[in-house]
């Protein structure tokens, strides 16, 4: 029970992902993958309930370390994109290493890799609003494979691309 | 945190600024007009304060006057002897002064003396011979010490006037008629309003020049013993000569700054609505209020930024525009005070002292007043941009992206 405009998206979900696994989530709109995924990514806290990463219980850890982890072992592949408009594919993918001791050169090089990888090699100086939507869709895995991710969370990435 | 770090985040910051131009382009112009404003006014300000304090030091400790109906009039040398005898006063000399036009369109204050008395006050205005030349002494007559900035001014003329040590100068009399001059010593002095207005002469000559009757004078000019209370002794001076005004060195600072600086008030208020303007602007066109800048800060929180990261970008972003903003605004104002003379302006803050300014309005550039004017630059655009985004940055990333 709670007050009208409370809404439980998630309840008595209990999920393991082992390593190495790729794992699917389906369920009709509205029933709480994407909270589940931002649970899972450390992008929110639960409300109940726990969250363990490679057996280590994340709830009693600060913002600071879980923006670490986030930073060093997750990679996340949003819904909406959420790339920078301003910024080339190039720019957008490097941008999880900005934060890092990395020196810019050597992040524009990884970032390049990765969308030569998947198959971006003509459009790499090109802004995101110039891209297409499957290609932004791509930009948008590229720069979650940045940081070399041990879990690969990824919501509706295909959403964009042809079938 | 190693060096790659902080250049990256420098170098993202930087493409911000470069990539939202309308944005930046607009917070640079309104820091570049308020700073403008800002330190053309307090350059001068600074160069009249800077001028009449050295005019002060180089003056008497005191200034004896007599009013009669709330104006000046001449008053008796003999009134001398009585403020000599005042306890406190080391000398009291009189001083025969007023206004005379060269002929040039320049007009010039002579000012006579008596020579043996001012000569020994020392640091007293004129009693700095530059070169060969000489004070005046005690049995000289047409002779005269003038300003550095006079034989400067006279030099860059249309007519190239060179005046020098026995060069003659004729000047126009109350009667409109000549009287020749000699000049026996050039003087320097710290203040542009004596260098370039200062004509020191014996007391006849100057009474000759300027139809003053003998055995009156303008004022007097005091000074008092070394350890002595300034003030103590102008009370003395004012109780044992009610009939006259007396003006110590810090009364006549006041009024020669009030006369020069009477406006800058006007021009403060205008910096402040300037000033608010600028950060209003910062406000709105930065993270605070912008869909687009909250979700970039989300968006660097979910990638991994540290809320420090976020800050730091956002303080660079601020700081660069601000400094770009506020050292074009300085380098304008340089310019338009400096170079053009700050037209309008001077004539504005200044009125109609402007006119008696011979040698150009007084400017200086102190630390201080830099200082100042990038610090009111800078923290307040500081503020607006990065108070919002320390907002966004301390949320949950999935929230600050969603919008909610």
């Amino acid at each position: 029970m709670g007050s009208p405009r409370e809404v439980h998206a998630l309840r008595g979900v209990s999920l393991t992902v082992e390593e190495g696994i790729v794992t699917a989530i389906a369920g009709p709109s509205g029933s709480g993958k994407t909270t589940l995924l931002s649970i899972m990514g450390l992008l929110t806290v639960p409300s109940k309930g726990r969250v363990y990463l490679k057996d280590q219980e994340m709830s009693g850890f600060s913002e600071i370390y879980r923006t670490r982890l986030r930073r060093e072992e997750i990679g996340f592949v949003f819904q909406s994109q959420y790339l920078l408009p301003h910024l080339t594919a190039v720019e957008n993918v490097a941008l999880p290493h900005l934060a890092t001791d990395i020196s810019i050169s050597e992040v524009e090089h990884i970032a390049r890799d990765r969308l030569i990888m998947l198959g971006m090699e003509h459009r790499l100086d090109f802004k995101v609003a110039e891209l297409s939507g499957g290609e932004q869709q791509r930009v948008s895995i590229a720069r979650a494979m940045m940081n070399d991710p041990t879990i690969l969370i990824a919501d509706e990435p295909s959403s964009s691309m042809r079938s | 945190m190693g060096v790659h770090r902080h250049v990256n985040l420098a170098s993202y910051a930087l493409g911000n600024v470069l990539k939202y131009r309308v944005r930046s382009t607009a917070v640079i112009v309104a820091l570049i007009l308020s700073t403008t404003l800002l330190c053309s006014v307090q350059f001068i300000h600074d160069g009249v304060v800077q001028d009449v304090t050295c005019s002060m030091e180089e003056g008497p400790d005191i200034i004896l006057q007599q009013l009669v109906g709330g104006r000046q009039v001449p008053l008796p040398v003999s009134w001398c002897d009585n403020i000599s005898r005042t306890r406190g006063v080391r000398m009291a000399t009189p001083r025969v002064w007023g206004y005379i036009d060269v002929g040039s369109g320049y007009l010039f204050t002579v000012m006579g003396i008596n020579a043996s008395d001012y000569g020994s006050a020392f640091g007293a205005v004129g009693t700095d011979i530059i070169g060969d030349g000489r004070f005046l002494s005690s049995n000289d007559t047409r002779k005269i010490v003038i300003g550095q900035g006079i034989v400067d001014m006279m030099a860059a003329s249309a007519a190239s006037v060179q005046i020098h040590v026995g060069s003659k100068l004729s000047l126009i009399a109350y009667d409109d008629q000549l009287v020749e001059f000699e000049v026996v010593g050039v003087f320097s002095s710290k203040s542009k309003i004596f260098s370039y207005d200062l004509i020191i002469t014996d007391m006849d000559s100057a009474r000759r020049l300027l139809g003053v009757e003998n055995g009156t004078c303008t004022d007097i000019a005091v000074w008092i013993e070394p350890g002595r209370d300034l003030n103590s002794v102008a009370f003395r001076l004012d109780n044992a000569m009610p009939e006259a005004r007396v003006l110590t060195r810090d009364a006549l600072r006041d009024i020669a700054l009030q006369t020069y600086g009477g406006r800058a008030g006007i021009i403060d208020l205008l910096w402040v609505v300037l000033v608010m303007t600028v950060v209003l602007l910062a406000f709105t066109v930065s993270s605070a209020g912008s869909d687009e800048a909250r979700r970039e800060v989300g968006l660097l929180k979910a990638l991994g930024f540290d809320t420090v990261d976020v800050l730091e970008i956002r303080m660079f972003e601020s700081t660069v525009l601000s400094l770009l903003g506020a050292s074009l605004g300085v380098s304008t104002a340089i310019v338009y005070d400096f170079v053009l003379g700050a037209p309008l302006l001077a004539g504005y803050l200044l009125g109609w002292n402007l006119v008696l300014l011979n040698g150009g309005i007084p400017l200086l550039i102190t630390l201080s007043a830099l200082f100042m004017v990038y610090a009111v630059a800078i923290v307040p655009v500081l503020v607006a941009t990065v108070v919002p985004a320390w907002k966004n940055a301390i949320a949950e990333p999935d929230i600050v992206l969603r919008g909610v």
